[in-house]
């Protein structure tokens, strides 16, 4: 999900000084509006979807960590206070480049960074989707799969077949059990041709 | 001889199981279809809905726990019976050779295979030879299915060294063709030939 940077313009520069730390910013502006959740009747209707669905909504908070992965707010002061100004400029700066780091970092845990040729076939895969159906969500499992496809071995291939009886429609809902218990015949027959074939010795 | 291959046909179960197989959660708004490993957001439908939020539930008795030690025994004993049935084919009256007996038995299998299953056409693969399930396929046939050379040698009639004569599809061989399909293949020991026409 996606990080979230509030600026907060025109801030009153005689705040306490040390209100103008992204933590403390960030703390008392959703402290203040920690209840806000319950008391906006727009915001209310999304909670209530959070709540049905089994996530505890108690603040703002937490609903906006249903949407973001981290909220984080900066100040900007009045005009007048230009040294104030520059290094909140560099705050801003600065949380930007962590969040980027961050979502980099996480990218790279869940091995979803792409180089620039697999950038491309990302992107095109994007566009033919979305050219096609704006509501409907981009399947990334399809890309993962296009990017690296199911290896052209024995065990890759018995998931095909295993894939192809479970797309098939007229097995309308086979259960898995179904599935790999009517592929178990035909792969033993497959290893035992395979071993003949291949003249391997041994029992 | 079943080490040869079991690791393959437990990672095929286990790539399943983490890719393809979906959470079992259900309820009034829908089906959950997100997998294993596609599962960081929640219940989710087909249309990217969220249905409630919680970790991917496993199917009961097919998860990797409780079917990956009965999916090793169906191949165990099935890989039993195709050798009694071998060495007993192998010791009649005919004698057949151990490649022979293996190819008619495999025949028998994969047809009886194919036929419970639902439209033929479903089982059409440009990436893995359904026969086989081990090599490249390279010959499709008219009926759309396609075979590796292999296969090609093992299930039809030698004409040359390098023309064979298809009577039938081996996934489905009870539908013959009116007229042998013919199948053209490398000699065994030529290399590629690339025929480049440029000015």
């Amino acid at each position: 999900m996606p990080h979230a940077i509030i600026v907060l313009n025109f801030t009153d520069p005689s705040i306490d000084p040390r209100g103008w730390t992204t933590s403390s910013a960030t703390e008392s502006l959703l402290n203040t509006y920690s209840t806000a959740v319950w008391d906006n009747a727009d915001v209310k209707t999304h909670a209530k979807y959070w709540l049905d669905r089994g996530t505890s909504i108690n603040t703002t908070k937490d609903l906006l960590l249903c949407y973001y992965s981290t909220v984080n707010v900066v100040r900007m002061p009045q005009k007048g206070r230009y040294a104030l100004v520059d290094q909140q400029v560099v705050e801003l700066n600065s949380q930007i480049q962590q969040k980027c780091a961050l979502a980099r970092e996480n990218r790279k845990r869940l091995r979803v960074t792409y180089n620039s040729e697999e950038f491309q076939t990302a992107l095109s895969m994007g566009f033919d989707h979305f050219s096609k159906c704006l509501d409907e969500p981009f399947d990334f499992i399809a890309l993962s799969w296009n990017l690296n496809p199911i290896p052209k071995d024995f065990g890759g291939n018995i998931l095909r077949l295993a894939l192809a009886i479970k797309d098939d429609p007229m097995m309308g809902n086979a259960t898995g059990n179904e599935i790999f218990q009517r592929l178990g015949p035909m792969v033993a027959s497959c290893i035992m041709l395979d071993f003949v074939r291949h003249k391997l010795k041994g029992l | 001889m079943i080490w040869h291959y079991e690791e393959c046909y437990k990672r095929a179960l286990k790539e399943f199981f983490d890719d393809w197989w979906p959470c079992s959660f259900e309820n009034a708004r829908g089906r959950c279809v997100n997998t294993l490993r596609g599962h960081a957001k929640g219940h989710q439908d087909v249309k990217g809905r969220i249905l409630a939020s919680g970790k991917y539930q496993k199917t009961v008795s097919f998860n990797e726990n409780d079917y990956t030690s009965e999916w090793h025994a169906t191949i165990e004993s099935n890989l039993e019976q195709t050798r009694e049935r071998m060495d007993t084919m192998r010791r009649g009256e005919r004698a057949m050779e151990e490649e022979a007996a293996a190819t008619e038995l495999h025949l028998m299998r994969m047809n009886e295979f194919y036929s419970r299953l639902g439209s033929l056409s479903a089982y059409t693969n440009h990436s893995a030879c359904f026969s086989c399930l081990r090599e490249l396929p390279q010959h499709p046939l008219p009926c759309g299915h396609v075979l590796c050379t292999n296969c090609v040698r093992s299930f039809a009639r030698k004409r040359s060294d390098i023309t064979y004569l298809m009577d039938y599809c081996p996934l489905h061989e009870a539908q013959r063709w009116d007229r042998p399909w013919e199948i053209h293949v490398k000699p065994h020991l030529a290399g590629v030939r690339v025929l480049a026409l440029d000015g």
